[in-house]
């Protein structure tokens, strides 16, 4: 998908001679709402002249935030991408539509932060399963869930498989600049950042539900996409055994007894606050 | 309000905000004939992939009203429920259409707007 963005207007940070230029060129308005965790690059047309040419100069090159962003959906990776582009700190270095795609990407060329969509279906590898694999080769690397499921269920589930931070889609696109920042610059790699009331803050999410272990909402979300039991132990690389273990107890805790009762549950958990 | 006119003004520049237009245009006409392609040969499992390809798009850049359609119309492709793939299938279509109308109007728009000397 990376070719898609090579006609995109980069917009780079680099000195120019005309004051109100380099306004212009400069970061847009501070984001609605501050986050806590670090203060934003200095603005530049509030420096003195030459510390702010410094300023510029040096935001060019190596110290921006390299962003690697996956979204199944071309035009959410698109948009993002463009957007994330215009943040004089940011560097776009892989925008791609597949979890394999980003992971072959991330392997010739590794980023500091991945904003990555939690539900791929029909891909190899997402959810849990995916976020624990980019934890595992690239242990530096703050990984944000950046999607539109059930947030609860979502944000608890990105939590457990070792993710930075989570932002529901439904958040502005400025706050998404802001959770990146704070990723980035988080002082312990364990921390998670979660989005409440319309703000950052540290915190551990909450379990959803009691009653069910992260493994097993993890295999009803599984099912809720359509895949057997088979397909399940081959995706999330578990014995069958395993997989239906966790998907009668699952069953047992929640009270449901047959196939179509787990099928009605499932509808009303997961399909209806899924994707994009 | 489509999400685009909210979007739009995020973006740093009109040359940003044109290519952006340009490609979610072109991205819109591929999921409606990729869309309208698959229900038509009644290809189930690969009209749902692009329901939900579609389904992304409108809601980053579309009306919100539209995506309980894009649900009914999942819910009948996993349900293979042929009256139900029918009757969700015009809405859905209808929001594609609406939002690649939307999207024409804005790139004339900004077509149309003059050329200005600096970067905004």
């Amino acid at each position: 998908m990376s070719y898609l963005f090579d006609t995109f207007a980069r917009i780079r940070l680099t000195w120019v001679p005309s004051d109100n230029c380099a306004r212009m060129h400069a970061a847009p308005p501070p984001a609605m709402i501050t986050s806590p965790f670090t203060a934003p690059p200095p603005d530049p047309a509030a420096l003195p002249q030459a510390a702010g040419r410094r300023y510029l100069l040096l935001s060019g090159t190596s110290d921006r935030v390299r962003i690697a962003i996956l979204d199944d959906h071309p035009v959410i990776t698109l948009g993002v991408a463009a957007y994330l582009r215009s943040q004089p700190d940011f560097e776009i270095v892989h925008a791609e539509t597949t979890s394999e795609s980003l992971a072959n990407s991330l392997k010739r060329q590794p980023c500091d932060v991945a904003v990555v969509d939690f539900y791929l279906p029909r891909q190899p590898w997402d959810g849990m399963d995916f976020i624990r694999r980019l934890r595992r080769q690239h242990p530096h690397m703050a990984v944000i869930t950046f999607s539109a499921g059930a947030a609860a269920e979502t944000e608890y589930a990105a939590f457990r498989a070792g993710a930075t931070g989570y932002l529901p889609k439904s958040a502005s696109m400025p706050m998404l600049v802001e959770m990146i920042r704070a990723a980035h610059n988080r002082g312990s790699p364990s921390g998670f950042i979660t989005y409440t009331n319309g703000a950052l803050r540290a915190a551990s999410p909450r379990h959803p539900d009691t009653r069910l272990t992260a493994a097993e909402i993890e295999v009803l979300r599984q099912i809720a996409q359509g895949l057997s039991v088979t397909q399940i132990a081959a995706r999330l690389l578990r014995s069958k055994k395993t997989i239906s273990t966790h998907k009668r107890r699952a069953m047992k805790k929640l009270g449901l007894a047959d196939d179509l009762t787990l099928a009605l549950y499932l509808n009303e958990k997961f399909d209806h606050k899924v994707g994009p | 309000m489509p999400h685009i006119d909210t979007l739009l003004p995020l973006y740093p520049d009109s040359a940003t905000r044109r290519t952006l237009l340009e490609q979610a245009l072109a991205q819109t006409r591929t999921d409606l004939a990729d869309m309208q392609r698959a229900i038509l040969a009644r290809n189930h499992a690969v009209a749902w992939q692009y329901v939900h390809r579609a389904k992304g798009t409108v809601s980053f850049l579309g009306s919100g009203n539209a995506l309980p359609a894009f649900d009914r119309l999942t819910a009948a492709l996993r349900a293979c429920d042929e009256t139900g793939i029918e009757q969700a299938y015009a809405p859905a279509e209808t929001a594609l259409l609406e939002l690649e109308s939307t999207l024409r109007a804005r790139l004339d728009t900004l077509r149309d707007a003059p050329p200005s000397s600096c970067q905004e």
